[in-house]
């Protein structure tokens, strides 16, 4: 893996895989885990805003809109047991984590200025700190603290704020550089 | 001789009559018994007690054959479905333990194969991607990070714990009946204090069951001008309201009351239930009262 000259995540997992005689899943796994740990890079998509968000690069971005859907539908559509639970996990979430952890996407979008467990405590801190924040707002306006002016200020604001990170996150990764030459 | 005949004739009556009353209110004993096995096995018995209900009533105003006809319905009713039900609640039990099995084996076998699982997932997402050296050094990770998996572990294990305990707590909450009046608007307030004699009073006696099963609750309605007296008062009740009454469900029963003299009243509203486990009439413990001055002449200001 020498500078510019690349192999595909294939080559290189079928090669160890073979000569070590292990699964190759087991050895995919090591190596995602040494991409993940900043040891090596990929390169994949043309370093493009948009092929960003619509690559494997953005998925964080729709899977958590999707959480936020799926919170929005379970407050809408579940009231009893058992799936009240789903309800209560996903509240719990958008409540506790959601709102702070798009703030600090959107504060720090290169993704290694924070430590992994500092990214996660400044993500519940947060998210205690803006959701009284998004209360009080709400008080001084016509629909005051409820259920529905509750679900729409939390959840648009964590739209918002994931939006923002992705923009800040798709014009970085447009700025980066491909080093691959094979 | 024909006194005597008489007096006979009367007796018998009086004891056909009796012995008929006393049948078919342990027909409807018997009937609420089987819906509260019903409730309890988890069976919709809202039907049968809409049934029961329209059976209690026709019998307290005075058609006891139709409400004996009423009664053996829901009693047929009731065992038919009870063999259903028993199973259904068995297949329900079996259900969630076998769930709860599965569940606990996929999630072993998720943590056991978490590698290859993880990896061959990834491995078909990035597998064309091109891999280079030099990396920026500093971990990216959220999900795959040691300290936050042990942090994220800690707060799910509060998070089941807590909703584990409050499914249980929930389970066994501490059953009870309430008894409320209410005001001519059939709302807390507006209640009348001075009344002219004569005048009609339009209240409300509101109840509510949270027994966890239906429940057949019985209001003892008092007017009495002793201001001592503590209940359940040893007196004939003014009005007696009975209806079953579904988990959860409240009933608001419209009074009209007139007192007919001068003086200091209480409007004294007692609750009893036939008890779900027992099936006897038992005071619950519960009483409402309203104190009304009854006067010729309406003071002023």
């Amino acid at each position: 893996m020498n500078t510019g000259q690349c192999s595909t995540v294939n080559e290189i997992v079928n090669a160890v895989a073979n000569q070590l005689r292990i699964p190759r899943g087991v050895v995919a796994y090591e190596l995602m885990m040494m991409w993940k740990n900043g040891e090596v890079e990929l390169e994949s998509v043309p370093r493009n805003p948009v092929a960003y968000v619509f690559s494997i690069e953005g998925l964080w971005y729709w899977v958590s809109l999707a959480l936020v859907l799926a919170s929005i539908l379970s407050v809408v559509l579940i009231n009893t047991a058992p799936l009240i639970y789903i309800r209560y996990g996903l509240g719990a979430l958008m409540i506790l984590f959601m709102p702070g952890y798009a703030l600090v996407e959107a504060l720090y979008p290169r993704g290694d200025e924070l430590g992994p467990l500092e990214r996660l405590a400044l993500s519940i801190g947060l998210s205690l700190a803006v959701v009284p924040l998004v209360g009080l707002i709400l008080n001084y306006t016509p629909w005051g603290i409820r259920l529905v002016p509750i679900l729409i200020s939390t959840n648009a604001l964590t739209i918002a704020l994931l939006t923002t990170a992705l923009v800040r996150k798709a014009r970085l990764f447009a700025m980066g550089d491909e080093r691959c030459r094979g | 001789m024909n006194r005597w005949l008489l007096a006979l004739a009367l007796a018998i009556t009086l004891t056909a009559w009796i012995t008929l009353a006393q049948a078919q209110q342990y027909g409807a004993l018997e009937a609420y018994q089987y819906i509260v096995k019903l409730s309890r096995l988890g069976a919709n018995v809202s039907s049968l007690v809409d049934e029961l209900n329209r059976a209690i009533y026709l019998e307290s105003q005075g058609y006891g054959a139709n409400a004996s006809l009423i009664i053996g319905n829901v009693i047929e009713k009731a065992t038919s479905e009870l063999p259903g039900a028993e199973e259904a609640h068995l297949l329900i039990m079996i259900g969630d333990y076998a769930s709860l099995a599965m569940a606990v084996m996929v999630i072993a076998i998720i943590y056991v194969k978490r590698r290859e699982l993880v990896g061959g997932l990834w491995l078909r997402v990035r597998g064309s991607n091109r891999v280079r050296g030099g990396g920026s050094g500093k971990p990216r990770t959220f999900l795959f990070n040691a300290e936050v998996l042990s942090v994220v572990l800690a707060l799910v294990i509060v998070l089941v714990t807590f909703v584990a305990a409050q499914s249980f707590v929930g389970a066994n909450t501490q059953p009870f009946t309430a008894i409320a009046i209410l005001g001519p608007s059939g709302k807390i307030g507006g209640y009348p204090s001075t009344v002219l004699v004569g005048q009609p009073i339009n209240l409300y006696i509101y109840a509510y069951n949270h027994m966890g099963v239906p429940t057949w609750l019985v209001v003892r309605l008092y007017v009495t001008n002793n201001t001592s007296l503590e209940p359940p008062l040893n007196a004939t009740p003014i009005a007696i309201y009975q209806r079953v009454l579904l988990n959860n469900e409240s009933w608001l029963i419209p009074i009209t009351i007139t007192l007919n003299s001068t003086g200091t009243y209480r409007l004294i509203g007692e609750l009893w239930m036939y008890s779900p486990s027992n099936l006897t009439l038992t005071y619950t413990g519960n009483y409402v009262q309203l104190w009304i001055n009854a006067t010729q002449v309406m003071p002023t200001g």
